[in-house]
């Protein structure tokens, strides 16, 4: 997929969720704790990434602008 | 004994002062990693404090007996990170209008085989969060700057261009993040982000992932892809050629009791490389990785972001160029209290 539809995919998902009736309520209140919000802070997700950090080159984590690791890209 | 593991012990045994947190959250893991001849080990620690967050990452890898110099396991890596959150002006509720998080980092690695090659990576960055949609969707703005350096390499590519790579590369990545609480049962996160780098061509990535709890049989799918390319003129200052690489992973998370959470997942990963040269060779790297955890949650109803708990973790890592991989790892999260 090009970049630039990949780019109007995620604008237009985001574009409908933020069109999703409004429902208020905390993390707190979600339903079940394994929704796990805070699962990728976790060092549980770190030993599991860890095989595919030096093997491959596309970034992992899909990029949130963490990491910044590899010395080869920069990235 | 070691100089990680005195800093280690002075970190656990005074950073709860310094960081003047009343609370304390601790992390630590180990992760044996094995390729069949070769073993690595990994060990984690963090430490949190509580009310500040002010957090410190430390991670140190390095080979458990003999290793193969040309195993992907090879090497030494020290790492650390220092970050911390600082809250803007509170809503009525207290809770914060948005929160900044600045982090540092830095990472050496060392390989050992024929010819040691030494690099270190540092950055430096800062996020940040707030919350809209009647605090229903939380979005981040990431910004970092890193400054690598390692020996250079001077060789000669396949269609007889000298390759020399820099001593010292730049690069800034920018992104955004954003987590919507859809619905009580449902939440989905998006990121889309950008690297730019001296001796590359402008990286995009862009990842989804939707998280589901299935409340009759007390389970959640979590499953997600992302995309990743860094393509363009590659110049020759750079051993990698143009990338384009996509994944993909799925993982059921299944409570087996009040307090035991059984996840098992898959992740599906393909990886297109184009040379630089024009005669060179087309690479296609694809990976199948299986892996399932064991959670054990010392207090029932605890929400994650406080809960102690306990895990272990087997796992296998398998590319369709021969290399296979093992890993397992246990760790321990808990909040002490001074």
């Amino acid at each position: 997929m090009k970049p630039s539809r990949l780019i109007l995919l995620l604008i237009l998902l985001v574009t409908v969720s933020c069109i999703h009736p409004k429902v208020k309520f905390q993390k707190s209140m979600l339903l079940d704790p394994l929704l796990d919000p805070a699962k990728d802070q976790t060092l549980l997700d770190s030993v599991t990434t860890e095989p595919t950090r030096r093997i491959e080159h596309g970034d992992p984590s899909g990029g949130s602008g963490g990491g910044a690791t590899c010395p080869t890209c920069g990235g | 004994m070691n100089r990680f593991a005195i800093l280690g012990a002075l970190v656990f045994l005074n950073l709860p002062t310094l960081l003047r947190a009343e609370s304390t959250r601790m992390e630590g893991a180990a992760a044996v990693y094995s390729d069949g001849d070769s073993t690595a080990l990994l060990e984690t620690l963090a430490i949190q404090g509580h009310q500040n967050n002010l957090r410190l990452g430390i991670s140190r890898r390095h080979p458990l007996g003999k290793m193969d110099p040309v195993s992907p396991l090879a090497g030494n890596e020290t790492g650390f990170t220092l970050s911390g959150e600082i809250p803007g002006p509170r809503t009525e509720e207290g809770t914060p209008t948005f929160t900044v998080a600045p982090k540092i980092g830095w990472l050496g690695s060392e390989s050992k085989g024929s010819d040691s090659v030494k690099a270190i990576s540092r950055w430096i960055g800062t996020g940040v969060s707030f919350w809209t949609g009647e605090d229903t969707t939380r979005w981040t703005l990431n910004l970092q700057r890193t400054f690598s350096s390692a020996k250079a390499l001077d060789v000669t590519d396949v269609d007889g261009k000298r390759i020399l790579t820099p001593e010292r590369i730049a690069g800034t990545s920018a992104g955004i993040s954003w987590m919507h609480l859809a619905t009580p049962e449902f939440l989905w996160r998006g990121s889309l982000s950008t690297i730019l780098s001296d001796d590359r061509p402008n990286a995009y990535s862009g990842s989804l992932e939707g998280r589901y709890f299935i409340a009759p049989v007390k389970a959640a799918i979590h499953a997600s892809a992302s995309r990743f390319e860094n393509q363009g003129p590659v110049r020759p200052v750079t051993l990698i050629g143009s990338i384009a690489a996509t994944s993909a992973s799925l993982e059921w998370h299944q409570k087996i009791s009040d307090r035991m959470i059984l996840a098992p997942g898959y992740r599906w990963y393909q990886e297109t490389e184009t040379p630089r040269a024009a005669n060179g060779l087309v690479k296609k790297l694809g990976s199948d990785q299986v892996y399932t955890t064991l959670r054990y949650r010392f207090w029932k109803d605890y929400w994650l972001e406080d809960a102690s708990e306990f895990f272990l973790s087997v796992g296998s890592y398998q590319t369709n160029t021969g290399l296979k991989l093992f890993h397992v790892a246990a760790g321990i999260r808990t909040t002490l209290t001074i």
